[in-house]
């Protein structure tokens, strides 16, 4: 496996009123092409913050990121929005589904945004994957919120990301339809979709690979859930 | 499914609001609509009113020119009569091929309705030689014609008796005239010398219309009129630049009143669509985070103010011109001096032109919002969660 998001010294701080927030604390992460990473920690901890920067949506004030061998802190915005539209795939804990799309055009609205041309049998092939072939003419209000994140997972893929990335992916479901997610990003996982999850769930935490557990925006924990189970 | 058909889905996420800001925008062309078809459509009804009137020149006693145009076209009173000696006077002058006199009276009836008397001689035919008469014309002193309109008020028809108590007068209906489109339609014609009598103005004149051989004569015939005593002479030109000049204060008012409407509609439209954006800065964030460039969030917010105002401008434009007779009638009470005939006219360069210009203010009011939803930057997506 060949390194597909490298984080070197990474630092990130906000100002919250008159407090200077520390972030991220020079963070740094190597994480593979393929691999299923939880990001675990309490709230406040820098899970989101981290996210965010390796899904370039945020910048760090200092270090580098490298995703894709593509150092993000030195990409104009054009870039980073490309590097978004056809590396990275996002889910997030409310869906943003468009509530007067049905499903079908939901998951093919991130082609509006790119050249990528998406033959409809590639939407079908998700809707397939993600359980919702008879419910793609449906519109979002007419699915429950697990089909709703399913949609979101299929959306997520139609422009054949690298890096899945998930914000709490299940953080607004049951526990049924958070098992069907559970379900779907193992598939996803093995059929070797890099994955980074952020999520409060033991469950999905303990599905990854790897945890990554941050405190007070330091890495306390970077290790192998499988070294870590047969140790 | 491409940007035009996700602008147009989402502004049914938001109906009524949508509703509402295209019903301002419709409120407003329809005003714009109005006023350009009014300033076209008043200047064509004088115009077409003056060439029928078949006056080039109006003579009357000295006085205001208001008062001529008041007569030249409603048959308005005024106080001040000429001397009848003058008609035959003003015939004998080289250059005019016809000079007729006129009386004009009116009768306030018992529902406070004022009847316009118009005391007219034979010579009057040569300036109406568009006048259909159903019926004849006069036949005797005592013989009336009227209007199409008059007579449809008065329930009278070709042979019937019509009486008047305001003046102990009956006559009978020797003609009806064919609708005109003009203030005809709503004129008592009465033989001359019968009117001056009725009206106790024996030897009177309201004024003498003047019909010449050769317009290019105009200035020639003019100067010789007015060696005549105590006469005012004014030209059709005159009368009708005087009308304009009055109704121009009020065509000021309605301008000022649309450019007000309109503001309104356009910082209406413009609030609307920027609570939309505030409303949906998570989702344009989410959109940024998948691929979407600031232009393309720019285009969807501008693209679906233009559609509410491009629809809004269209159902103005439908809506101005399914009210044009109601907005006609408004028109002609309101303004002084009003000629006949339609003032809303359906021309489809200033049909075309109301919907272009809704058009291009959606555009400009979807500026704002579209450069701050474009600024959405992908963290709104997960701000405040």
């Amino acid at each position: 496996m060949s390194s597909l998001i490298t984080l070197n010294n990474v630092f990130k701080n906000f100002q919250r009123g008159r407090e200077q927030v520390h972030a991220l604390n020079d963070v740094n992460l190597d994480i593979q092409s393929g691999e299923f990473v939880a990001v675990v920690g309490p709230s406040g901890s820098g899970k989101s913050t981290l996210l965010n920067i390796i899904g370039a949506m945020d910048l760090p004030n200092k270090g580098s990121v490298i995703i894709d061998n593509q150092d993000i802190t030195q990409l104009k915005e054009k870039l980073l929005t490309q590097l978004r539209a056809n590396t990275i795939g996002f889910i997030f804990q409310q869906f943003f589904l468009q509530p007067t799309l049905t499903a079908r055009e939901n998951i093919l609205l991130p082609t509006l945004f790119t050249k990528n041309k998406v033959p409809e049998s590639r939407v079908d092939e998700l809707l397939q994957q993600v359980g919702l072939l008879e419910r793609a003419s449906h519109l979002p209000g007419e699915l429950s919120g697990g089909e709703m994140q399913r949609v979101a997972i299929a959306r997520a893929l139609i422009n054949k990301p690298k890096i899945l990335l998930a914000d709490e992916p299940t953080g607004n479901l049951d526990s049924k339809n958070a098992q069907a997610i559970y379900s779907l990003l193992d598939e996803l996982h093995k059929e070797g979709l890099t994955i980074i999850t952020v999520t409060h769930s033991n469950e999905l935490a303990a599905r990854a690979e790897k945890q990554i557990s941050l405190l007070d925006g330091e890495v306390v924990n970077n290790q192998n859930n499988k070294m870590q189970a047969s140790a | 499914m491409n940007l035009f058909t996700l602008s147009l889905k989402n502004l049914q996420r938001r109906k009524l609001r949508t509703g509402l800001s295209m019903a301002g925008v419709a409120i407003a062309t329809a005003a714009l609509f109005s006023l350009l078809s009014f300033n076209t459509g008043f200047d064509r009804a004088l115009q077409e009113e003056m060439s029928n009137s078949g006056i080039h020149m109006l003579v009357s006693t000295e006085g205001c020119p208001m008062e001529a145009a008041s007569l030249a076209l409603h048959g308005g009173e005024i106080p001040k009569f000429l001397d009848g000696r003058r008609l035959p006077e003003i015939r004998n002058v080289p250059g005019i091929r016809t000079a007729t006199g006129m009386l004009i009276f009116s009768l306030i009836e018992d529902e406070g309705k004022a009847i316009y008397f118009y005391g007219i001689d034979d010579a009057y035919q040569d300036l109406k030689p568009h006048w259909k008469i159903r019926g004849e014309w006069f036949t005797g002193p005592n013989s009336i014609m009227l209007g199409t309109e008059a007579a449809r008020v008065e329930k009278r028809n070709v042979g019937d008796k019509v009486y008047f108590p305001g003046i102990d007068a009956e006559f009978t209906v020797s003609g009806i005239i064919e609708r005109t489109g003009s203030e005809d339609d709503g004129f008592f014609f009465l033989p001359l010398a019968t009117a001056q009598k009725v009206f106790k103005k024996e030897g009177k004149l309201t004024g003498v219309g003047v019909s010449l051989s050769n317009v290019e004569d105009f200035e020639k015939v003019k100067g010789k009129i007015e060696m005549l005593p105590d006469v005012y002479v004014v030209s059709k030109d005159q009368i009708m630049q005087q009308i304009m000049s009055i109704t121009g204060s009020s065509k000021t008012l309605m301008a000022a009143v649309l450019i007000i409407a309109l503001v309104v509609s356009f910082l209406g439209v413009i609030n609307t669509v920027l609570m939309s954006v505030f409303e949906m800065i998570r989702e344009f964030g989410y959109m940024r985070c998948i691929g979407a460039s600031p232009a393309h969030i720019f285009f969807i917010v501008v693209f679906e103010t233009l559609m509410i105002c491009m629809a809004g401008g269209i159902f103005g434009v439908i809506f101005g011109m399914t009210f044009a007779s109601l907005t006609d009638q408004w028109l002609h009470d309101l303004l002084p001096y009003a000629p006949a005939g339609r003032f809303i006219i359906f021309d489809p360069l200033i049909m075309l032109a109301s919907v272009a210009f809704a058009t291009l203010a959606g555009l400009l009011a979807g500026i704002i919002p579209g450069l701050k939803a474009a600024h959405a930057s992908p963290m709104e997506a997960v701000r405040n969660v």
